[in-house]
């Protein structure tokens, strides 16, 4: 395992309650981005779509002076991306629970955010797995605070990990390292 | 439902959605916009070795698709959602799955002059009817439409 993926790869039995990780990378918002959010999620008809979909229709309500600004779901959906455990390996299994999203403050187009997180708990599962509760605190170029969530979800210990990747003909942590 | 009024909207209304199937493209996609591509949503490889055995949306695209199927008109009476508090993500929503909303009116409360608060009871289900994705939402209902 090199050092970069032993800094990142964090499994149930390794994680400790009250733990922070650095700041996370940055991502700046872009028009396009909310654009193919309402593609994908096949709301042109919603109220955030109508925003880019209408200008005219938006120009004349009470929204003109929150144009192009991201809905909460996308800024939720990009922070995750933004975590390293989107690109290495991880001891994730999957989320439980959001739960609680507050939306403090409206995410524009050309806005840079990054996420910070904090473990708030952890309860074991049996040997294999646990569950955890993170909070994650996503702010804007400014420092200032734009979204807080809290999430729970379950982790796998590295023994699992490990077990889980015997059974392969084919050790998938062997072949990635060689990639 | 999401085109009535505070007062008319009444304890026990329901909206069932049309259904979506959540295709390989939108997984790609999603992982595209978000730039999350956690080995659980891309690599079929690694997902064959866990429980799921197939790869799974994530869970923003399961939100944002849920979304797409309500189609809230922009004249809706319905101003917006107070929080999300509670999602809980019940079962995986596996590539190939269709998906649809159940909505169900659980209380209304007036909130002021104008508007008033309706709790939902908000379950996303797959083709067998079980529920994969459960929320509880309150929603910001306006007592008259909106002119013009």
């Amino acid at each position: 395992m090199n050092r970069k993926e032993k800094a990142l790869t964090k499994f149930f039995d390794e994680i400790e309650i009250g733990e922070t990780r650095p700041p996370s990378r940055r991502r700046t918002l872009t028009e396009r981005d909310i654009e193919n959010y309402c593609d994908l999620s096949g709301d042109w008809v919603g109220t955030w779509a109508a925003m880019f979909s209408d200008e005219a229709h938006f120009e004349a309500t009470r929204f003109t002076e929150d144009r192009k600004t991201a809905p909460a779901n996308l800024v939720l959906s990009q922070q995750y991306g933004l975590s390293p455990t989107s690109e290495t390996l991880s001891g994730i299994v999957a989320l439980y629970e959001f739960e609680e999203i507050n939306y403090l403050q409206p995410l524009r187009v050309g806005d840079t955010f990054y996420y910070e997180t904090e473990v708030i708990d952890k309860q074991p599962r049996g040997p294999e797995y646990g569950v955890v509760r993170t909070r994650r605190v996503v702010k804007n170029q400014r420092g200032e605070v734009v979204l807080t969530m809290v999430a729970r979800a379950r982790f796998r210990t590295r023994a699992a990990w490990e077990a889980m990747h015997e059974k392969g003909a084919e050790p998938l942590r062997e072949r990635r390292e060689g990639a | 439902m999401l085109d009535k009024t505070f007062d008319e909207l009444q304890v026990g209304d329901r909206l069932i959605s049309k259904g979506r199937t959540i295709t390989e493209a939108d997984l790609v996609l999603f992982s595209m916009l978000t730039q999350d591509w956690a080995d659980i949503h891309t690599d079929s490889e690694f997902v064959s070795r866990t429980v799921f055995k197939k790869r799974i949306a994530h869970a923003g695209l399961t939100l944002a698709a849920c979304c797409g199927l309500l189609r809230v008109p922009p004249d809706s009476p319905v101003e917006g959602l107070f929080g999300m508090n509670h999602i809980r993500f019940a079962a995986p929503v596996l590539v190939g799955d269709t998906i649809h909303a159940d909505l169900e009116v659980v209380s209304k409360e007036p909130r002021d002059e104008g508007r008033g608060v309706v709790s939902l009871h908000c379950v996303i289900k797959n083709q067998r009817d079980e529920p994969v994705v459960v929320a509880p939402v309150k929603a910001m209902v306006r007592k008259e439409r909106a002119e013009g």
